[in-house]
């Protein structure tokens, strides 16, 4: 530390800035596979989020995972199920809109004495704010561009970005759309990070988008 | 541990508390609809409710279990919450109903407060064998006939199918599946300590009434 021109923090260094969600449109065994090849492309977060999926195979993946991430030093993060989340011993939890509410969440997480990382996912200006001042750690904002999860619907685009961006004072990941050549422009508008889903790696679907 | 005498009557056993036991269903409009109902049953005489809501999303859940757990007290019910541990310790339910698929019963017992409550549904006496190991409190056993309101269910097992698994457990019995108030009497004669019911009262014109009759049908 001594000697060396001082580099300023990052705005938020515990926040990973690639982000992989999924399985989304693949079977969910095949998504380790996936995780795999992310997780050597730089990776630094990744997402179990299964939308009604059983406790019990959730939790098998999950477990799969948290050996993966771990090894890799990333972070695993688990949608909605904060039992599941609890049990796999993720790092965190993404909460939707229709989610648990952030404050019973961090009581979850204090009774069962493991921090918990809690990511919101936000649509609009509105519910930015709320997730930002109910203390989530970060905010996945999207769709940014179109993309096969909300087929037939723009991209809220790149200026909505940038203005939520400058509305919140917490790190924002934007999602939908996002592919490698668009990164940059996408931290140029204020973004903290990037979430990708599996077309990032050009893996065709093989389940029900 | 405490050596002051307690002044509020000791809880009843946990089989009397399961006999008239509540089913919700996602089948309603709204929030406030599952929690009239329920509210309803309880005045009617249920025992217990188990939120289960197949769909709601997250939110939903989480609301119908913090105004369930204000209306159950009020009753002195007990409250438990179907497959997510999550929502039902936010929510201060007295425990979890678990199925084949869901989180295994030992990483949900590790995960509830102690003194929760366990209910297991098994579909084969392994199933069942394995969650009794692991620690539960009482049983979901069914369908003991037809049902409409789980479209997941197997096949009936009818009440011979029910008086056997009663025959081979030690735990607490409470038969699921199909149950009517005029059916009601037939399950718990098995041996059964109560009956799980969503279609009869839950879902009924008048859960009041229905619970009322069900109540006097089990000569309670």
């Amino acid at each position: 530390m001594s000697g060396q021109a001082q580099i300023p923090a990052p705005s938020a260094p515990c926040v990973p800035t690639r982000h992989l969600v999924g399985p989304l449109g693949m079977a969910l065994a095949d998504y380790p596979v996936l995780v795999e090849r992310a997780l050597a492309s730089g990776c630094d977060a990744i997402h179990l989020r299964l939308p009604g999926g059983a406790g019990g195979e959730l939790l098998a993946m999950a477990r799969q995972l948290r050996t993966l991430t771990t090894a890799a030093g990333a972070l695993l993060i688990v949608n909605e199920r904060v039992d599941v989340a609890l049990c796999a011993m993720a790092d965190g939890v993404q909460l939707g809109e229709r989610g648990l509410p952030l404050a019973a969440v961090r009581e979850l997480a204090a009774r069962a004495g493991q921090p918990l990382h809690i990511g919101c996912s936000v649509h609009d200006r509105a519910g930015a704010s709320a997730a930002a001042q109910a203390g989530a750690d970060w905010l996945l904002a999207g769709h940014i561009f179109a993309s096969a999860s909300h087929p037939g619907e723009d991209g809220r685009g790149l200026p909505w970005l940038t203005d939520l961006c400058r509305a919140v004072p917490v790190p924002v990941i934007a999602i939908g759309g996002i592919t490698a050549e668009r990164v940059p422009q996408v931290l140029a508008a204020g973004a903290h990070g990037v979430a990708f889903g599996r077309a990032a790696w050009a893996v065709p679907t093989t389940a029900d988008d | 541990m405490s050596c002051v005498p307690r002044t509020e009557p000791l809880a009843a056993p946990l089989a009397a508390r399961l006999q008239r036991y509540l089913v919700t269903d996602a089948r309603v409009a709204d929030v406030d609809d599952l929690l009239a109902r329920s509210e309803a049953a309880l005045r009617g005489g249920i025992t217990v409710v188990q939120l289960r809501a197949r769909g709601w999303d997250d939110r939903r859940l989480w609301q119908a279990a913090s105004g369930l757990r204000r209306i159950s007290e009020r009753y002195g019910a007990l409250l438990i919450i179907n497959d997510r541990v999550d929502v039902a310790t936010a929510s201060d339910a007295d425990g979890v109903h678990l199925g084949v698929g869901d989180l295994p019963v030992a990483v949900a017992r590790r995960l509830l407060p102690p003194g929760a409550l366990l209910g297991f549904s098994p579909e084969t006496e392994a199933d069942r064998l394995e969650a009794e190991a692991a620690g539960i409190d009482y049983l979901g056993v069914g369908p003991v006939y037809g049902t409409q309101t789980k479209d997941d269910a197997g096949a009936a097992i009818g009440l011979h199918g029910l008086q056997r698994v009663v025959a081979a457990t030690a735990l607490p019995v409470v038969g699921i599946g199909g149950i009517a108030i005029d059916t009601a009497a037939a399950v718990v004669a098995t041996g059964a300590v109560g009956v799980a019911v969503v279609g009869a009262v839950f879902l009924a014109a008048d859960p009041e009434l229905a619970a009322r009759d069900l109540r006097t049908a089990l000569g309670a």
